[in-house]
């Protein structure tokens, strides 16, 4: 269940303690923390919501 | 089918992502009769199901849910092993059903990629078609067919349509799939010159699939298990192989994952229509409120109070039948049974130890039914999305946080519950700290010795009174002690990198009923056939401790007139019985002698070998023989007490008896026995002790091992024992 290079990220918002946050990739919601968050290059895409993952470190399946 | 298998039950192994329905499937096709085991060695569960369709007979395996065949660990070994036909306790398998999400394909065919590189033959089921046509997908299920080269069918497992067309297929016609040798050239020369190696090793028995992974997995469970094996060579071997991979533009292990989801996307290219504009759905509508700073914390709160008050309070009455029934069956076998060792075994040892059993089962239901609702609506994934925050300061994710708060009411549902964490580590982690959580088996310990020796001091003008301040500081001591625990655990027992945490937040629906059910029946069934036994076996050792060697016909003798004399008590004007003074003579009596007894048991010369090593918490040896005996649980301190003091079996924490039985306790020079530093002390040790057989078991169960449980009493029995020590010695300086 990797986020690979070159897939849409849309960022659905935060947990209410502020840590993992809730994303969807595909059609899957997916919830990650910061720190892995982290490791994930974004480039922003057009509508400021929706950012575009390239160039992931983090592209390893799980 | 042929004609040679049709004559033995056809194997098929289902496998398929989370969140895909899976369960339901196995469900809808096999029926409830599955079959619940373990794998040894391992945490999985194995589960096999039968079913009958067109006159052959079809054996299912589950498999536990999984993003991918990469197996990291032994436990996600085992699925690789069955599909390879290769697990000595599954032996060959005809089939893979491999499960699919058809809302969400292009990731779920990452594992079908694998699944068709093993060559083993495999059915692929598009299931939840329902959600995807909702979403507004159209799938071109026969160009898929095509595409792939195998079976292709489409389900919606929770209404039970396609299963038909599902059965038919497993016993239609099977071949081996094309494998899609979807991984560039390079890779598959390197697979060969592997294949080359391997067979100078003496290794050539390693399949296809094997290979694959030994070159892809760095440091994967399959590499350890060949260089394990005794090459030496092998480890060096495979980092000059991807070294060379690397150098023709296939980086290990990043290029597999981008290789198969360019595989995914090219194949479901003319395959799946999607509308353009993705409308914002009922679930993200829904998450918008249950995953709310606010508002999502509140529903929370209220949730986790609901199914805490549910194993709490709601069991009661259930928990009150059970022992309701104890009593009844009790007197029964006293009016059929001649007293005697047979009397005291049926009573004491059997009933008990049935009743110590059944006592468990209206938690577990109770629990399991409302985490099965929570987890298949789609709640529980967003529970542990908002408490991760807390949860992994001390290590652990927010899928520990529900098992350790149902622990509050009773450790063995929550370790049971453990099973919705999928990270090995982490589960282990929450089943050894589980039993710190304050039960309410603890409870009627706390409340006998607070009952007895806390002053009813209260301060703050009244609002705050110290009886209640100490059972609160005893109810959160488990929890503040299991924070450092797992932090240490997680440490030195289960060390690695702190795994990165992915949750996939599936989409609300409504919960099956038929899941719902099925999976309260079948962890109740789980709990009675495996853990029960072994409560059964140890409530009757401890008995047989306890009334061994002494002789009781002097005990039963009295006991006799007792009941004779209680037969015909004189009546007050009310018309309740009262009683004379001739009875009471004979209680003590007989009291006296019972205390004698259990003196001279073993359990009573234990308890008295053991005096020296209690004496530093402030405890006789009577206090000693009654924590030993509360081994099967913890309650049981309280009769065994009562029985050593002299008051008969027959007391609880509120009797005024045993409160001033121990009050008046005494050493054999003079000085009280108990004393504040004493019920403190009694009350930390019941606090991190591991005095329950019950919780004892099922951390057997779960971790398929002795070893593990062993460790967790060990350990609790040894912070106990410390907790215990500090508290006397500290509170004697006072």
């Amino acid at each position: 269940m990797g986020l690979l290079p070159g897939e849409e990220v849309e960022v659905l918002g935060v947990a209410p303690l502020g840590d993992p946050m809730a994303i969807r990739v595909g059609g899957t919601r997916l919830a990650l923390r910061r720190r892995d968050a982290a490791r994930v290059a974004l480039i922003a895409a057009q509508p400021a919501v929706s950012t575009r993952a390239s160039l992931s470190s983090a592209a390893a399946t799980t | 089918m042929t004609a040679e298998t049709a004559t033995r039950p056809l194997k098929v192994a289902v496998i398929g992502n989370p969140n895909t329905g899976k369960s339901t499937l196995f469900n809808a096709l096999a029926g409830l009769h599955a079959h619940v085991g373990n794998y040894p060695g391992v945490t999985v569960e194995k589960k096999v199901g039968q079913l009958h369709w067109q006159g052959a007979t079809i054996e299912l395996i589950d498999l536990p849910g999984t993003y991918s065949l990469s197996p990291r660990s032994l436990d996600e070994m085992v699925s690789v092993d069955v599909i390879l036909g290769q697990h000595p306790q599954v032996g060959l398998v005809d089939a893979v059903l491999c499960i699919a999400d058809a809302s969400n394909l292009e990731r779920h065919l990452f594992l079908v990629g694998q699944v068709l590189d093993t060559g083993v033959p495999t059915i692929l089921v598009l299931n939840m078609w329902d959600a995807a046509e909702r979403r507004g997908l159209h799938i071109d299920v026969d160009r898929l067919r095509r595409k792939l080269g195998i079976p292709v069918l489409v389900t919606e497992a929770h209404r039970l349509k396609g299963i038909d067309a599902l059965r038919s297929a497993l016993v239609g016609e099977l071949s081996p799939p094309p494998q899609p040798k979807l991984l560039p050239p390079a890779f598959y020369q390197e697979c060969d010159r592997l294949a080359d190696y391997l067979q100078q090793q003496g290794l050539e028995s390693v399949p296809w699939y094997l290979r694959e992974r030994l070159l892809l997995d760095v440091g994967g469970t399959v590499e350890n298990r060949y260089v394990g094996t005794g090459d030496a060579g092998l480890s060096d071997y495979l980092g000059a192989a991807r070294e060379r991979l690397r150098s023709r533009g296939f980086r290990v292990p990043a290029s597999e994952a981008e290789q198969r989801f360019q595989w995914a996307r090219q194949l479901l290219s003319d395959v799946v229509a999607a509308p353009a504009v993705q409308r914002e759905s009922i679930t993200d509508r829904i998450d918008r409120w249950l995953t709310h700073r606010v508002v999502g914390l509140a529903v929370f709160a209220v949730l986790m109070f609901l199914v805490f008050q549910a194993i709490y309070a709601w069991a009661e009455p259930l928990m009150g039948l059970c022992e309701a029934g104890q009593e009844w069956a009790s007197g029964q076998i006293e009016s059929l049974v001649a007293p005697g060792p047979l009397r005291s075994l049926l009573v004491d040892g059997v009933v008990a130890g049935v009743g110590g059993v059944l006592i468990f089962l209206p938690q577990i239901m109770l629990l399991f039914l409302l985490i099965a609702i929570l987890e298949d609506c789609g709640y529980m994934a967003r529970g542990a999305y908002m408490m991760d925050r807390v949860m992994s300061t001390f290590g652990l994710s927010g899928k520990s946080f529900l098992p350790l708060m149902s622990s509050f009411a009773c450790a063995v549902p929550g370790i049971m519950a453990t099973r919705v964490i999928d990270n090995r580590r982490d589960r282990m982690v929450t089943i050894l700290v589980a039993p710190l959580m304050s039960c309410s088996a603890r409870l009627p310990v706390y409340l006998l010795l607070i009952g007895a020796f806390i002053p009813a001091q209260s301060y703050l003008w009244g609002r705050v009174s110290l009886p209640g301040l100490v059972l609160f500081a005893m109810s959160t001591l488990g929890l503040l002690v299991a924070i450092p625990v797992a932090w240490l655990l997680k440490k030195y027992c289960f060390p690695g990198e702190v795994g990165s945490f992915i949750l996939e937040l599936p989409e609300y629906k409504w919960p099956s009923p038929r899941l719902v059910l099925y999976r309260m029946y079948d962890r109740g069934k789980a709990f009675v056939q495996r853990a029960g036994s072994l409560i059964f076996a140890t409530t009757i050792l401890v008995w047989a401790a306890a009334y061994f060697p002494g002789d009781h016909t002097e005990y039963n003798r009295l006991n006799a007139e007792v009941d004779a004399l209680t037969a015909d008590l004189p009546v007050d004007e009310e018309g309740n019985p009262m009683s004379t003074p001739r009875l009471e003579a004979v209680e003590a009596v007989r009291n006296a002698e019972g205390a004698r007894l259990i003196r001279h048991s073993f359990l009573g010369r234990a308890g008295q070998a053991i005096e020296p090593l209690v004496i530093p918490l402030g405890w006789d040896w009577r206090i000693g023989v009654g924590v030993i005996a509360s081994f099967p649980a913890r309650e049981v301190v309280i009769a065994t007490l009562g029985t050593i003091y002299s008051l008969g079996g027959d007391v609880d924490e509120e009797s005024e008896g045993l409160r001033g039985a121990l009050r008046a306790a005494e050493w054999p020079d003079g000085r009280k026995v108990f004393n504040i530093p004493v019920a403190l002390s009694l009350m930390v040790f019941f606090a991190l002790c591991a005095q329950c057989a019950s919780t004892l078991m099922i951390i057997r169960r779960e971790t398929n091992s002795w070893g593990w449980a062993a460790f967790s009493f060990g350990y609790m029995t040894a912070l106990a024992y410390a907790g215990a020590l500090v508290t006397y010695q500290v509170g004697m300086l006072f």
